[in-house]
């Protein structure tokens, strides 16, 4: 009896120490990618839990969303393989017109609005470097189904998200819908066009 | 309104033709010296080619409705939300949504979704008892409850094997596509707050119901589904660079990815 009280105890214990241990064990780059999402958006909504002043929000979540958003792989996703035909500069500008563009509407969607409670599915690895998260967010006692997709980038300090998918709507797919047949009829000029147009009309809001 | 709706899967093959030698000249170039060889993800998103032939008159009725979304709807909503607060608009939407559960228990039986037809029943006796005739919705602390796909006829057609069909934006309810229009139109026969459209064999269902009644069901249904609706609009309004496209290829994605469920 007393032996298998010691036997159970040991194993408590080792079950426990295992649980608290600041090295997760073997975590697969699936894992890490979740983990790393959790992080990003618990992040956010701390800092939105401050509830800072619209202004404010926008450049805390600039900061924020830089660190935890590859908006150069979001970008060039969305606009698709017209993007070969963007100089240098062209590429830059449009990245960050986009990244903006998406960081407002954000801001403004969000604003007075309590941080939505998140449960993080198991993840997949897309390709090599690429994995997605899926989630439920419950906002106002609606839940929707948002799925998270990351790449590892080591120089840009891990795993940043480079899309969302909400209720089956790809943030990049949806863009790359709008962008094609401005790309395709007035290039990378029309596009920047396009997105400096649409930044006024949301900063005039 | 503005409700979500699918794909003809055909044209994206265009699209792998027309991109065929680029990739091609990437597969075979080493993707450690390469420079284009990280663009070779683009597949990685298929491109959803909306059958959309009546474009011009589609863009314009979306215009006219984004007209009466925001200078007839939004304050309409307001001035009765005013009265009829959001958490009770909330709950009176819980109630409309329960009694329309005819619609996802038959689609479901029609696809075959045997078990899928239960967990509605279940849902329905659930909601109805406990929630208060299905003002409150206690299944949504039930997790095989609470995310249940609803089922439609737009859905039910999709699993058979019919196409979309033209894009259409109809007037006030917003896009959808033929195939997805005639569903809702055809759901409105099993739906509960349809039938006092409908005669059989001469007879109104609803013929006991004064017209007040009548109004008021009407009302009450429009207005709790309004807000959540104007806001999706409103929000893909702000972070579209063209609006109309991009309320097309969310709304063909959902219902596709709804279809498939």
């Amino acid at each position: 009896m007393q032996r298998i009280r010691k036997i159970l105890a040991s194993f408590f214990l080792s079950v426990l120490a295992l649980g608290l241990s600041p090295f997760p064990l073997a975590a697969s780059p699936a894992e890490e990618a979740r983990d790393a999402l959790r992080v990003g958006i618990d992040e956010v909504s701390a800092a939105l839990r401050a509830r800072p002043a619209q202004e404010n929000l926008i450049t805390l979540l600039d900061t924020l969303a830089n660190k935890h958003f590859a908006f150069d792989t979001t970008t060039r996703l969305a606009v698709g393989p017209g993007w070969r035909d963007f100089s240098p500069e062209q590429r830059s500008q449009t990245t960050v017109l986009f990244s903006r563009l998406i960081i407002r509407t954000y801001a403004n969607r969000i604003n007075g609005e309590k941080p939505p409670e998140i449960s993080y599915g198991p993840p997949a690895q897309l390709r090599a470097n690429r994995v997605e998260v899926p989630t439920q967010v419950n906002v106002e006692g609606q839940t929707y189904a948002v799925t998270y997709r990351l790449e590892l980038n080591p120089e840009a300090g891990g795993w940043r998200i480079y899309d969302v998918v909400a209720e089956g709507v790809s943030l990049v797919s949806n863009y790359r819908s709008q962008f094609d047949p401005i790309v395709r009829r007035d290039g990378a000029r029309g596009l920047i066009a396009a997105l400096e147009n649409q930044l006024a009309n949301v900063a005039a809001r | 309104m503005l409700r979500f709706h699918r794909i003809p899967l055909v044209a994206s093959a265009a699209l792998a033709l027309a991109c065929a030698p680029r990739l091609t000249a990437q597969t075979m170039a080493d993707p450690s010296t390469d420079p284009d060889a990280e663009f070779d993800d683009y597949d990685d998103y298929d491109a959803v080619r909306v059958h959309d032939p009546i474009e011009g008159f589609n863009r314009t009725v979306f215009k006219f409705n984004d007209v009466t979304y925001t200078y007839v709807l939004k304050p309409a909503v307001k001035g009765y939300e005013f009265v009829v607060r959001p958490p009770v608009n909330r709950a009176i939407g819980n109630f409309y949504d329960n009694v329309r559960y005819p619609v996802r228990l038959v689609n479901a039986l029609l696809q075959a979704k045997f078990s899928r037809a239960g967990l509605e029943s279940k849902k329905f006796l659930i909601n109805s008892t406990v929630g208060v005739a299905g003002f409150f919705r206690p299944t949504d602390d039930m997790p095989e409850l609470a995310q249940l796909p609803r089922e439609d006829f737009g859905q039910t057609l999709g699993v058979w094997g019919v196409p979309h069909g033209p894009y259409l934006v109809i007037p006030i309810f917003g896009g959808t596509s033929l195939r997805d229009g005639t569903g809702r139109v055809a759901d409105t026969v099993v739906s509960p707050t349809g039938w006092e459209y409908i005669d059989i064999a001469d007879r109104n269902w609803t013929d006991r119901l004064s017209w007040q009644w009548k109004t008021a069901i009407t009302v009450t249904d429009t207005m709790s589904a309004l807000p959540p609706a104007l806001k999706l609009h409103d929000q893909m309004k702000e972070a579209a660079v063209d609006p109309y496209l991009s309320v097309r290829d969310a709304t063909r994605r959902f219902r596709d990815r709804e279809t498939a469920r």
